[in-house]
C-alpha cells in the first residue's frame, strides 16, 4: 500500500479547484460560447448542479465503505476482476485527460508565447515537473497547491477587475443563448468539467474523516463553479458572442486587452503565471492519481519504480493529436462531453450494486 | 600444529564473560541511568591500554617505594607516630592498607597490587592503589610525550600519597596554587580528621572550592580533565575528586557582529560555553529552564548544551534532539556550524533547517517559544530547532520596535527575498521572451543602451552576477576597511568601467545592484546564501523558457520546500500545513495581542498535531 500522507481540507480544496480550473483557462470558454452562445455563464452552474449530483453519489459510496478509496470499493463491490476493469477505466481516462490537457496547454502557449519552440521541449519540461512532484508525493503537491492557490486566486480576481472596464452589459443578451433546452443539454453533457472533484475519492485516505470528504468535495465544487461563473460571465460581457467564438484562448485575449496609460499595457505575460502554475499542479496531480490507481491494480507498494516509465506513456499520448484543431474538436470535446460517464456513472453503478447486494464497509 | 589445535579448541569452548560488577562501584542511580541512556560518556577503551605495562610499572614503583621506606624505617616510624598524633586517621588508613596487602599475599602481579586493584582498573574504575592510577593516567594521556598534561604528585598532610591531574592552560592556576595544594599539604587542616572517609573530610573541611564531586569511572573523569577540571587521586581511595578549576583565556562579551540592531540589547554570545549559558539565564530567570550538556565528536568531544524550557518545549522534540546529537558519529565537530550540518533533516536541500543566532535575546525568545537551543562550545553562534521559513525572516528588532514598524520591516524583508531570488531571472525572461510587456519608450531606451553590448543578455547577466559574487566574497575575506574599499571599488569602478567598455548595459548594473541589496536585507546568513544560489537557477530557467521556465522553477522549488521538515515541523508551517499559529510568526500585531506562550510548535501545552505523540 502506497503511503500518501495526510493533509488538511484547505490543501485538498486548493488542489481540486486548481485541477478543475486549469483546463478552463484555454479553449473551453471558446467551446462553451460555440455551444451555448451567451448562456455560458449559467450553463456552468447547470453543469455544477449535475456534478453535485454526481459527487453526492461518490460521497454516498465512500460513506458506505469508510476508510476505503474508490479502487478498493470497486474491488469490494464487484470483485477483483470487474473492479479491476472499473479502476483501469478511470486510470485510462485520467491519463488521457492529463495528456490532452498537457497538449492543449502547450499548443496555446506556443501560439501566444513560444512561437518557434518545439512542443516536445515544452511538454518535456512539464513532464519533468510531474515526475519530480510525483517523487515528492501527494501531500506536498497539495501543500504547494494551497500556497500557490491564494496567489492565483488574487491574480485571477485582479485580472477580472482590471478587465472590468471592458464590461458592456448589453452583451449578455440574448439571455437564453441558443435556447434553454440546448443550454440544459450542454450543461448536463459538460458536467465533466468538474469531474476532477471526484479525485477526492482516490485520495480519500489522505483526509482525516469521511465528513472531510463531503466538506472538501462540496466546497471545491462551489468554489470552482463560482470562479467559472465569474470567468464566463466576464468573458460574455467583454466579447460579443460572434467574436468570442473566434478566440482560441479568450482569457488570454482578455489579459492582452488590459491597458492603463502608456506604461501599464500588454501585461498578459504576467498573467501567464496563473495558467502556468495551475497547469503545473493539475497535470502532475492527474499523473499522480494514475500512478496511485495503477499501483493499486497491480499491487505495487512503491510508486518510485513506475514514476519513470509512465511519463513516456504520457508524452506519447500527448503527441497523438496532429494539430490543435484535431485536439480541440475531437479529443477534448469527447473527453469533456463523455468524461462524466467515468466520473459519475461508474460510482453510481457501484453504489447501486452495493445497495442491491447489501455490501457495506466495516 | 598444537597451536592450531589449541586455537580450534579455544574457539569452540564456552568462556563465561568475566565482567566486573560495575554496579557495586557505580555512582548513584540517577547518574548511572543517565549514562546508560545517553551513551554520552567516553567508553571504556580497555583494548587501547597496555595492562601489563601499567601493572608492571605500578608494581616496580611500589617495590621501589617499599625499599625506600624500609631503608629509612626508623625515621618513618617516628614520622608516622607524629602524623598519627597530628592527623589521626591517615595512619590508620595506611596500617589498614598494609594489612590488606599482607592478607592478599603476593598476588599474581606483584607484592603491592592486589586482585581488587587489577579488577577495578581493568574495568575503568579508580583503583585504591595510587601507583596503578598514576600509571593508568600516564598511559591514557601518553605522558611524558604529552607535555601539557600535568601530573603533580604530593602527600596529603605529609602522610598520604596523592596526585593531581590537569591540563596546563585550561585551568586557573590560582585555584591550584592557593586553594588546593596548600590546603591539602597543610597538616593543620587534618587535625580534626576522625571520619572514616578521607575524601568526604577533604570536601567538607579542606578544599575551599565551590564545586567538587566524587567520581569512580575513568570514562567520566578523563573528559572532565580535558575540559579543564582538576582530578585529585588519593592513595587508598577508589574515587577521584573532580575539582572545578576551569579557567581558559576567553573573549569578553561584545556586540554581535552579524546581527546588528538599532534598538535592542547589544550583547552577543562568545566562544565560552559557560558565558553563553549565563547570558541566557540572565534573560530567562525561570527554574524551568533546563540545561543539559552533551559531548559531541568522537574524538574531540566538545561540549554542547541543550537549553529549553521544561514546561514549554515538546518532550518528544527534546528527546529527538538528544537522540540526533548522541548518534553523531563524526570525529571532529568544531563548532555549531558543523553540528548544524550533522543534525539537519534534509542535507540536500538549499534552505537551512536550523536557525543560528549570536544574540542572547533572540535565543531566549526561541526558548520561550518552545524551541530547543543548542549552545556549542567554541562558537559564538547558537542554534535553535525546529525552524520554519518565517523564522528565518525575523530579526530581534521586529519585537523591539512598535508593531507597525516591525510589520513594515518584516514585509520589506519578504520583498527583499523575492527581489534577490527572482529579479535577474525575470529580467532575463522579460528581455528574451516577453519584450512586448516593456513599454515602448523604455524598450527603446534599453535597446539603445544595449546597442554597444556584444554579448547576449544571458552572458551579460551571468558576467555581472559572477563579478558581484566575487566582489562580495572578496570583501568578506580581506580585512575590515580594505574589504569595504574593495566593495566600493567593485561596485563603482568595475561597474562603471564595464559600462564604459560596452561589456554590459547600465540597466543591468541596476538589476544586479537591486538584487544584491535585496539579498543584504535577509537577516539570516544561511537563507541569504540559499537565495544567492537559487537566483542562478531562476536565471537559467528564465533564459531557457521565459516566464514559463520561472513557473516551472517556482513549482519545483516550492514543492520541494513544502516537503522539507525541521525536526518534524514542516518548513512552511504554520501556513501550510495550517497549525495553530503564533500570532507573531507572519505579521506583527500589537504586543498585547500576541501572547508569547501561544506558538505554532507542538509544545506540551498545545495540540497542533505536528508531532506524533507516543501512543497516537
Amino acid at each position: 500500500m502506497v503511503e500518501q500522507g495526510k493533509f488538511g481540507n484547505k490543501e485538498a480544496i486548493a488542489v481540486l479547484v486548481i485541477a478543475c480550473m486549469a483546463k478552463e483557462f484555454f479553449t473551453d470558454p471558446n467551446i462553451i460560447v460555440r455551444k451555448v452562445g451567451t448562456a455560458g455563464w449559467y450553463m456552468v452552474l447547470i453543469s455544477a448542479a449535475v456534478a453535485a449530483g454526481g459527487f453526492t453519489v461518490v460521497y454516498f459510496l465512500l460513506k458506505r465503505f469508510p476508510g476505503k478509496n474508490i479502487m478498493e470499493i470497486y474491488d469490494a463491490v464487484f470483485g477483483r476482476y470487474i473492479g479491476f476493469v472499473f479502476s483501469f477505466l478511470l486510470a485510462v481516462v485520467l491519463l488521457f485527460s492529463a495528456a490532452m490537457n498537457l497538449r492543449e496547454y502547450v499548443e496555446i502557449i506556443k501560439i501566444y508565447v513560444f512561437l518557434k519552440t518545439p512542443p516536445v521541449y515544452l511538454i518535456g519540461s512539464l513532464i519533468v515537473t510531474a515526475v519530480i512532484l510525483s517523487f515528492i508525493g501527494l501531500e506536498n503537491i497539495a501543500r504547494y497547491s494551497k500556497l500557490a492557490g491564494y496567489v492565483m486566486l488574487a491574480g485571477f480576481i485582479i485580472l477580472l477587475l482590471l478587465a472590468s472596464s471592458f464590461f458592456r452589459f448589453y452583451r449578455i443578451y440574448p439571455l437564453l443563448g441558443y435556447g434553454l433546452k440546448n443550454t440544459l443539454v450542454q450543461g448536463f453533457l459538460r458536467s465533466s468539467i468538474y469531474g476532477e472533484i471526484t479525485l477526492v475519492a482516490i485520495f480519500a485516505k489522505s483526509l482525516h474523516r469521511i465528513e472531510d470528504v463531503r466538506k472538501v468535495g462540496y466546497t471545491s465544487l462551489i468554489i470552482a463553479a463560482a470562479l467559472l461563473f465569474i470567468m464566463q460571465l466576464g468573458l460574455t460581457l467583454i466579447f460579443t458572442y460572434p467574436f468570442g467564438k473566434e478566440l482560441t484562448a479568450p482569457l488570454y485575449a482578455v489579459a492582452s486587452l488590459i491597458h492603463y496609460g502608456a506604461f501599464f499595457q500588454r501585461v498578459e505575460s504576467l498573467f501567464l503565471f496563473i495558467w502556468n502554475i495551475s497547469t503545473l499542479i493539475a497535470i502532475p496531480l492527474l499523473f499522480y492519481m494514475v500512478l496511485l490507481i495503477y499501483s493499486h491494480l497491480f499491487k505495487i507498494d512503491d510508486l518510485r519504480p513506475i514514476i519513470i516509465p509512465f511519463p513516456v506513456i504520457l508524452l506519447t499520448l500527448s503527441l497523438i493529436p496532429s494539430n490543435i484543431v484535431e485536439l480541440v474538436q475531437f479529443y477534448i470535446r469527447y473527453l469533456r462531453e463523455f468524461g462524466w460517464v467515468v466520473f459519475y456513472v461508474l460510482p453510481a453503478i457501484a453504489l447501486a450494486m452495493a445497495a442491491l447486494s447489501k455490501k457495506k464497509g466495516a | 600444529m598444537p597451536n592450531i589445535l589449541k586455537a580450534v579448541i579455544d574457539l569452540f569452548t564456552y568462556k563465561p564473560p568475566q565482567k566486573f560488577k560495575a554496579e557495586e562501584y557505580s555512582q548513584d542511580q540517577s547518574q548511572s541511568s543517565e549514562n546508560a541512556e545517553g551513551n554520552d560518556s567516553q567508553e571504556n577503551t580497555s583494548e587501547e591500554i597496555d595492562w601489563q605495562k601499567i601493572l608492571r610499572q605500578a608494581d616496580d614503583q611500589q617495590t621501589r617505594e617499599n625499599n625506600q621506606v624500609s631503608g629509612s624505617a626508623a625515621n618513618t616510624s617516628k614520622q608516622a607516630k607524629d602524623g598519627a598524633a597530628s592527623t589521626g586517621r591517615p595512619a590508620v588508613v595506611i596500617r589498614r592498607r598494609n594489612r590488606q596487602k599482607k592478607g592478599a599475599g603476593q598476588g599474581s602481579q606483584g607484592a603491592g597490587i592486589d586482585e581488587r586493584d587489577i579488577a577495578l582498573i581493568k574495568n575503568g574504575m579508580v583503583a585504591p592503589n595510587i601507583a596503578v592510577n598514576i600509571e593508568y593516567v600516564k598511559q591514557k594521556f601518553s605522558v611524558p610525550k604529552n607535555q601539557d598534561i600535568v601530573i603533580r604528585e604530593f602527600n596529603v598532610a605529609k602522610r598520604i600519597k596523592a596526585f593531581l591531574v590537569f591540563v596546563d592552560g585550561m585551568m586557573d592556576k590560582t585555584v591550584i596554587n592557593q586553594f588546593v595544594l596548600p590546603q591539602l599539604m597543610d597538616t593543620a587542616n587534618f587535625k580534626d580528621f576522625s571520619q572514616e572517609d578521607i575524601l568526604d573530610y577533604i570536601i567538607r573541611n579542606v578544599i575551599s572550592i565551590y564545586q567538587v564531586s566524587r567520581i569512580k569511572e575513568y570514562s567520566k573523569i578523563i573528559p572532565q580533565i580535558l575540559n579543564g577540571v582538576t582530578a585529585l587521586f588519593i592513595d587508598g581511595c577508589n574515587e577521584a575528586l573532580l575539582i572545578e578549576s576551569r579557567g581558559f583565556e576567553k573573549r569578553s562579551i561584545e556586540a554581535p557582529r552579524t546581527e546588528n540592531v538599532i534598538r535592542g540589547p547589544q550583547e552577543g554570545f562568545t566562544e565560552n560555553l559557560r558565558t553563553n549559558l549565563s547570558l541566557l539565564r540572565k534573560i530567562i530567570k525561570s527554574e524551568k529552564l533546563i540545561t543539559e550538556i552533551l559531548p559531541v565528536g568522537n574524538k574531540n568531544r566538545i561540549n554542547c548544551a541543550l537549553v529549553y524550557l521544561d514546561d514549554t518545549a515538546d518532550p518528544e522534540l527534546v528527546k529527538e534532539v538528544k537522540r540526533r546529537i548522541r548518534n553523531i558519529k563524526y570525529d571532529f565537530v568544531e563548532s555549531s556550524g558543523m553540528l548544524e550540518q550533522l543534525l539537519e533533516d534534509n542535507p540536500f536541500m538549499l534552505f537551512p533547517q536550523v536557525i543560528s543566532t549570536e544574540r542572547p535575546d533572540r535565543a531566549a525568545s526561541f526558548i520561550m517559544e518552545g524551541q530547543v537551543v543548542i549552545v556549542c562550545e567554541g562558537s559564538p553562534f547558537v542554534i535553535a530547532v525546529p525552524v520554519t521559513f518565517f523564522h528565518l525572516l525575523h530579526s530581534s528588532e521586529d519585537t523591539m520596535l512598535r508593531w507597525q514598524y516591525g510589520m513594515f520591516i518584516r514585509l520589506t524583508r519578504f520583498l527583499g527575498v523575492l527581489i534577490a531570488s527572482l529579479v535577474p531571472g525575470l529580467w532575463m525572461a522579460l528581455v528574451q521572451f516577453h519584450s512586448e510587456m516593456i513599454p515602448t519608450p523604455l524598450l527603446l531606451s534599453i535597446l539603445k543602451m544595449r546597442e554597444a553590448v556584444p554579448f547576449p543578455v544571458v552572458v551579460e547577466v551571468l558576467l555581472m552576477e559572477v563579478a558581484f559574487e566575487l566582489i562580495r566574497e572578496g570583501g568578506i575575506r580581506v580585512p575590515g576597511l580594505i574589504g569595504q574599499t574593495l566593495g566600493i571599488i567593485g561596485a563603482l569602478i568595475l561597474g562603471q568601467a564595464a559600462v564604459a567598455a560596452g561589456l554590459v548595459s547600465p540597466i543591468l548594473i541596476i538589476i544586479v545592484a537591486i538584487t544584491g541589496i535585496g539579498n543584504f536585507v535577509i537577516p539570516n546568513y544561511s537563507l541569504a546564501m540559499a537565495i544567492r544560489i537559487i537566483r542562478f537557477f531562476f536565471i537559467f530557467m528564465g533564459a531557457v523558457l521565459g516566464f514559463y521556465g520561472i513557473s516551472v522553477g517556482l513549482t519545483i522549488l516550492l514543492a520541494l520546500t513544502c516537503s522539507m521538515k525541521s525536526f518534524g515541523v514542516p518548513f512552511l508551517a504554520p501556513f501550510t500545513p495550517k497549525t495553530r499559529r503564533s500570532s507573531d510568526l507572519i505579521v506583527r500585531k500589537p504586543l498585547y495581542k500576541q501572547p508569547v506562550t501561544g506558538n505554532y510548535l507542538d509544545t506540551v501545552s498545545r495540540r497542533s498535531g505536528l508531532y506524533h505523540k507516543r501512543g497516537e
